[in-house]
């Protein structure tokens, strides 16, 4: 985005107030590109059985009218209907209503009346004004255009606004490829990847997430109708039709939609049971819907957060009003599509997407370096229990320590910081062994020793701790060399005279100390097998250091701890990958 | 001479000593890594170099070898490379210097050599 040199708050203020005085244009557009999102699968699906464009748009979009006139029809005819029982029913609600004040509310009543005496004997002009008769001011006789207005002009501004719509909408779906194209261009050519990109995400998610929600609350309407049906709720094609558009407008529409039925139960029953089986019913029918059948239908959903969902009904809602609460859901989905493709606009994504804030490892390391330790250690055991240990190794502390030395370099963090971050996730560990029961770990044959070695610094002591409760959960045994003076750790490690060493090396500072210990241990003992633990993400493992590693006289470079281990211990079977609960 | 793999980033001002090391760490089987002065050889370092020891001169302009070494010894990217310097200094303020090794100028080269190989495991 050009900075207009207004800093964000002022760029912010002048997209908001675009949007605001720009209302009667956006609007009909929003709505014709929603409609448009809904109807391209259908239209798409028509041409694909031959019909041509112009027909297929033709057929949607009449189809569309005639289900909205039908209906409409239906609806109306029931909705007349109850506004002529209205009456009634406001009749009964009321005699229901006194029936209760007598009751157990009467006291209320009696308050009440009590209140108003003293109000009116404390401020007698109140009492007065109550007193006085009504005047109308009426004026002379309208003309004829100002009677025209007066009848027609309610319903010119909701006719032109369906009308503008409805050629939009046509024009959209009619031209698909034409609007895509030009928005493509709009973004200039060399964007045109990204433009590319952005908009075949957002289509796909907004388009999947509208169909499946018509498909779902079609469905919600059709039970809703029958449930209230079987209660013996009057009009209940009319209830069943409201709750389902209703279950558009996001968060607010589930809680609207039960309340005029429940009034109409509660005013033609005797007794409260009918209308609390409605509320119930409605209750749990949302329930069901949301909870099991729009996860398992929609997944990862909108790609949304809910938080983030309702902050965005309540701006569009504020900024475009009823219409705005309609369009807030996929508004919001386009807004974090760009901001995942558009780096400079990453703070839709960060702030409107459902990813968790910070992935584990980041969020791991976070809590570490704020010394949040029990934090830290509750994340841990999460993963554990969801998980397994060596799984935990692999997702959470490597990425944590190669997080950190990439603040090392960074100069973010000075080395006491770094020490007490491996101190405290060296604790993490002993603390998730000591809550495990000690698995069995069978005698290895000399034949077969292993020695685990650090490249150079505290964080690669960690890695071989974490190799070592690898292994030894696979019921081999591995000798750990807790030296980070790399001379003394190559001869303890000739010393012992392994059939297997695995030099733990963070990259990059341990790269070198890696090389030289192959070097040694090549030169020494020639017939060892030298495993080299690299834990790099898959994106950042370099080849040149892997095949100057095998130079060096390296047998395999493993990129993580699970790795490492099936290459060290290849007879075992591979690591339990079912987690279980480790206790707090 | 059969390459050994190890690459040595050589850093001194003075071409003429920079061709001779380069000239005779090539022939030991080393890749020389030639640099002017400690700035170009951390712009070395920053664009990917992974050398297995730093042969570096002290007196130099730019940036000189004491600058270079106390930013090798921050960076934990760099503080383990091996570091000997070649100086005109004296035996026991050479020992002050918190490197690997020292060899005053002329040095011995089979010397030089011999260290080289021992710190790079060779």
């Amino acid at each position: 985005m050009r900075n207009l040199g207004l800093g964000a708050v002022g760029q912010f203020a002048l997209i908001v107030a675009i949007l605001a005085v720009g209302k009667p244009v956006l609007v009909p557009i929003a709505l014709a590109f929603y409609f448009a999102f809904v109807l391209t699968p259908p239209s798409d699906w028509l041409e694909r059985l031959g019909l041509p464009r112009p027909l297929s748009v033709v057929s949607v979009v009449g189809a569309t009218l005639a289900i909205f006139a039908v209906l409409g029809s239906v609806l109306m005819g029931q909705a007349a209907e109850l506004a002529r029982q209205m009456q009634s029913y406001s009749l009964q609600m009321s005699q229901k209503l006194a029936g209760v004040r007598t009751g157990s509310l009467g006291f209320l009543d009696d308050l009440s009346e009590g209140l108003s005496a003293l109000s009116s004997k404390l401020d007698p002009d109140s009492a007065a004004v109550d007193q006085t008769t009504p005047v109308r001011i009426v004026t002379g006789g309208l003309s004829v255009f100002r009677r025209i207005e007066e009848v027609l002009g309610p319903f010119v501004q909701p006719v032109a606004l369906v009308a503008i719509v409805l050629v939009l909408t046509i024009f959209a779906l009619g031209n698909r490829e034409d609007v895509r194209g030009r928005i493509i261009q709009l973004a200039g050519p060399q964007n045109i990847t990204l433009a590319t990109r952005t908009m075949g995400e957002a289509v796909n998610r907004v388009s999947h997430f509208l169909l499946t929600q018509l498909y779902i609350n079609t469905g919600f309407s059709a039970v809703i109708a029958a449930g209230l049906y079987l209660i013996g709720i009057p009009y209940a094609l009319l209830w069943g039709a409201l709750a389902g558009l209703l279950r558009f407008v996001p968060m607010v529409g589930v809680m609207i939609a039960p309340i005029l039925p429940t009034l109409i139960a509660f005013a033609i029953f005797p007794g409260w049971q009918q209308a609390l089986l409605t509320v119930a019913f409605f209750l749990v029918a949302d329930a069901l819907l949301a909870n099991f059948i729009e996860p398992l239908v929609l997944g990862k959903r909108t790609g949304v957060s809910a938080l983030a969902l309702l902050i965005s009904t309540l701006f569009w809602t504020w900024l475009w009003g009823p219409l705005g609460l309609v369009l807030a859901t996929p508004l919001t989905v386009c807004a974090a599509v760009v901001g995942r493709h558009v780096p400079e606009l990453s703070f839709l994504a960060i702030a409107l997407g459902d990813d968790a804030g910070l992935n584990p490892g980041t969020n791991f390391y976070q809590r570490t370096l704020a010394q949040a330790t029990k934090e830290a250690q509750r994340l841990a055991r999460r993963e554990v229990a969801e998980t397994s240990l060596p799984d935990t190794f692999d997702s959470l502390i490597v990425p944590a320590l190669g997080l950190m030395v990439a603040d090392q370099d960074l100069q973010a963090i000075d080395q006491s910081a770094a020490d007490r971050v491996v101190q405290d996730m060296d604790e993490i560990v002993d603390r998730l062994l000591g809550a495990e029961k000690a698995p069995a770990v069978r005698s290895t044959s000399a034949a077969r020793a292993i020695v685990g070695v650090p490249a150079a610094s505290s964080a690669d002591v960690l890695l071989v701790k974490m190799l070592q409760v690898t292994l030894a959960r696979q019921g081999a045994a591995m000798t750990s060399i807790a030296e980070t003076d790399r001379a003394k750790a190559v001869s303890a490690v000739i010393a012992e005279r392994p059939a297997v060493i695995c030099i733990a090396a963070l990259p990059p500072g341990g790269n070198v100390n890696a090389r030289f210990m192959c070097r040694r241990f090549r030169a020494e003992l020639a017939d060892a097998h030298i495993v080299v633990l690299l834990p790099e993400a898959p994106a950042k493992r370099s080849a040149e250091a892997a095949a100057r590693l095998r130079e060096a006289g390296a047998n395999s470079i493993v990129y993580d701890v699970r790795e490492a281990a099936r290459v060290l211990n290849p007879g075992s079977a591979p690591a339990q990958v079912q987690g279980r609960a480790i206790p707090a | 001479m059969s390459r050994n793999g190890c690459k040595i980033l050589v850093v001194d001002d003075d071409a003429d000593n920079r061709a001779m090391l380069s000239e005779l760490l090539d022939a030991n089987g080393y890749l020389a890594a030639p640099a002017g002065n400690g700035a170009e050889a951390i712009a070395l370092l920053e664009g990917g170099l992974d050398p297995d020891l730093i042969l570096t001169d002290l007196t130099m302009p730019v940036m000189s070898g004491w600058d270079l070494l106390d930013t090798l010894k921050k960076a934990p990217a760099w503080r383990s490379i091996p570091i000997v310097v070649l100086c005109g200094m004296a035996a026991e303020q050479r020992g002050k210097l918190q490197v690997d090794d020292a060899f005053e100028k002329p040095m011995d080269v089979s010397k030089l050599m011999h260290r080289i190989a021992e710190l790079c495991g060779i």
